[in-house]
């Protein structure tokens, strides 16, 4: 393996180890397992730092994040998911932040929105899933998200406002159940 | 600017990706249209929602931690040629006491002549860890608790095989079970480090002291042996060699 001197990985901490966070967000979404997701993002550091002499396009991040994403299409497709994506099971999944009802209204209504998000995120499908991770949770943009998914711009757009309407129509079918 | 437009602009416009003349266009349009503005009003609902809750997955600890490992260990390989090395005082101490033993270690540097006997060890080794994936049989006594597992052990061989708790590493026990490694009776205890399990195979040996035999990749496994009082160790598995070299580390670590 052609790499690196010390400076090398100290330089490869500070701008590409910092987003592990970021990473690991990211992949988590994507393959929605906690174990899966360790391992990719665990190859992905590993390919980034054999890469990173080459480092191109927008931003670290981005450049870091498209091998992350390379990575769980990869573990995809070799657990034969792709495409055919599984589909996303609520009863199984539906555990993330537990409804506490003894609480305020608001903060009830809080902790409610936190579980039927992280159940209607993940049961979107890949494509609008992924950007709306990387522009909701990760804040990038068009730019960056093309560079990361290997899509035109207006692809993302078009993408993220599917994705944004799909949301919506759950926000307020929710919102309505609540009310009832 | 129209309706139809407007729709189709209003993501990249409340995301801040418009040009400024297209923003203006907007502007102008947008809050003297009902139909816009409720729409957009239900974009800043979900915005708002999105916000407040916590939906990002932090990188855990063990994530870190391995991540950690696997630079320093490409740190240290660029620093040295890579090759198991061993101190002149290991070989002598090997070759003047056990037999068998050095020809493990002959066999882990790679020279000739390997030596039919560990050969086969190794062979079974294989051989046992494969079937036990195979199989889903990984083990007769089930238990995460190593106070179930050493009485276990103690009534089916004449040797006690350190079974240190490893769960603040991340490292879970699952279970022991018994094999023939080198036509001897040997203990395999099986770990689990995220969703891959880890052989642990303790057989008796003649020598006494502690020697590293090193780390290596055999089938697509990742290997390592060593030796310690008395008794042989294989750890075999799928991971990666500078996890299973960790792994190892942390249960001779949690052993004395």
């Amino acid at each position: 393996m052609k790499m690196s001197s010390p400076r090398d990985s100290d330089q490869f901490e500070v701008t590409v180890l910092v987003h592990l966070d970021s990473a690991f967000n990211l992949a988590r979404w994507i393959l929605r397992d906690q174990d899966s997701a360790e391992d990719a993002v665990q190859e992905s550091c590993l390919r980034a730092l054999r890469f990173f002499k080459d480092m191109s396009g927008p931003n670290p991040k981005a450049w870091f994040l498209a091998i992350v994403r390379n990575a769980c299409m990869d573990w995809l497709r070799g657990s034969g998911q792709h495409r055919g994506e599984l589909e996303y099971e609520e009863d199984k999944h539906g555990e993330v932040g537990a409804i506490v009802h003894e609480t305020p209204e608001t903060s009830a209504m809080r902790a409610s929105d936190a579980r039927w998000l992280h159940v209607a995120i993940a049961a979107l499908p890949l494509e609008f899933r992924e950007v709306i991770i990387l522009r909701e949770l990760e804040e990038m943009t068009y730019k960056e998200i093309s560079a990361v998914i290997d899509v035109p711009i207006g692809t993302v757009m078009s993408r993220l406002s599917r994705g944004r309407d799909l949301l919506s129509k759950r926000l307020h079918e929710q919102r309505k159940q609540v009310r009832a | 600017m129209n309706c139809a437009k407007a729709n189709q602009m209003l993501d990249a416009w409340l995301d801040g990706e418009l040009d400024s003349e297209t923003s203006g266009q907007m502007l102008n349009h947008v809050p003297g249209c009902p139909e816009c503005t409720a729409r957009k009003q239900s974009r800043e609902n979900l915005k708002e929602v999105l916000s407040a809750a916590s939906l990002r997955f932090p990188a855990p600890t063990s994530l870190q931690n391995a991540v950690r490992r696997d630079l320093h260990v490409q740190r240290k390989n660029n620093e040295q040629p890579k090759s198991i090395r061993l101190g002149w005082r290991d070989l002598l101490m090997v070759s003047g006491s056990s037999l068998a033993t050095a020809m493990v270690m002959i066999m882990f540097l790679g020279l000739p002549p390997r030596t039919a006997t560990f050969d086969q060890a190794i062979v079974d080794v294989l051989a046992q860890h494969s079937a036990s994936l195979v199989s889903q049989k990984l083990f007769e006594v089930a238990s995460s608790d190593r106070h179930v597992i050493k009485p276990w052990l103690q009534t089916k061989v004449n040797f006690a095989p350190p079974v240190p708790d490893l769960s603040t590493h991340g490292i879970s026990l699952l279970g022991a079970r018994l094999d023939r490694i080198d036509a001897q009776t040997a203990v395999a205890l099986v770990y689990k480090l995220r969703n891959h399990p880890i052989n642990i195979f303790v057989w008796p040996a003649k020598l006494d002291g502690r020697v590293d035999l090193g780390y290596r990749k055999m089938r697509g496994f990742a290997v390592g042996a060593w030796s310690a009082d008395g008794l042989n160790y294989v750890a075999i598995s799928d991971l990666n060699l500078a996890d299973l070299q960790w792994v190892s580390q942390r249960y001779v670590g949690g052993s004395e």
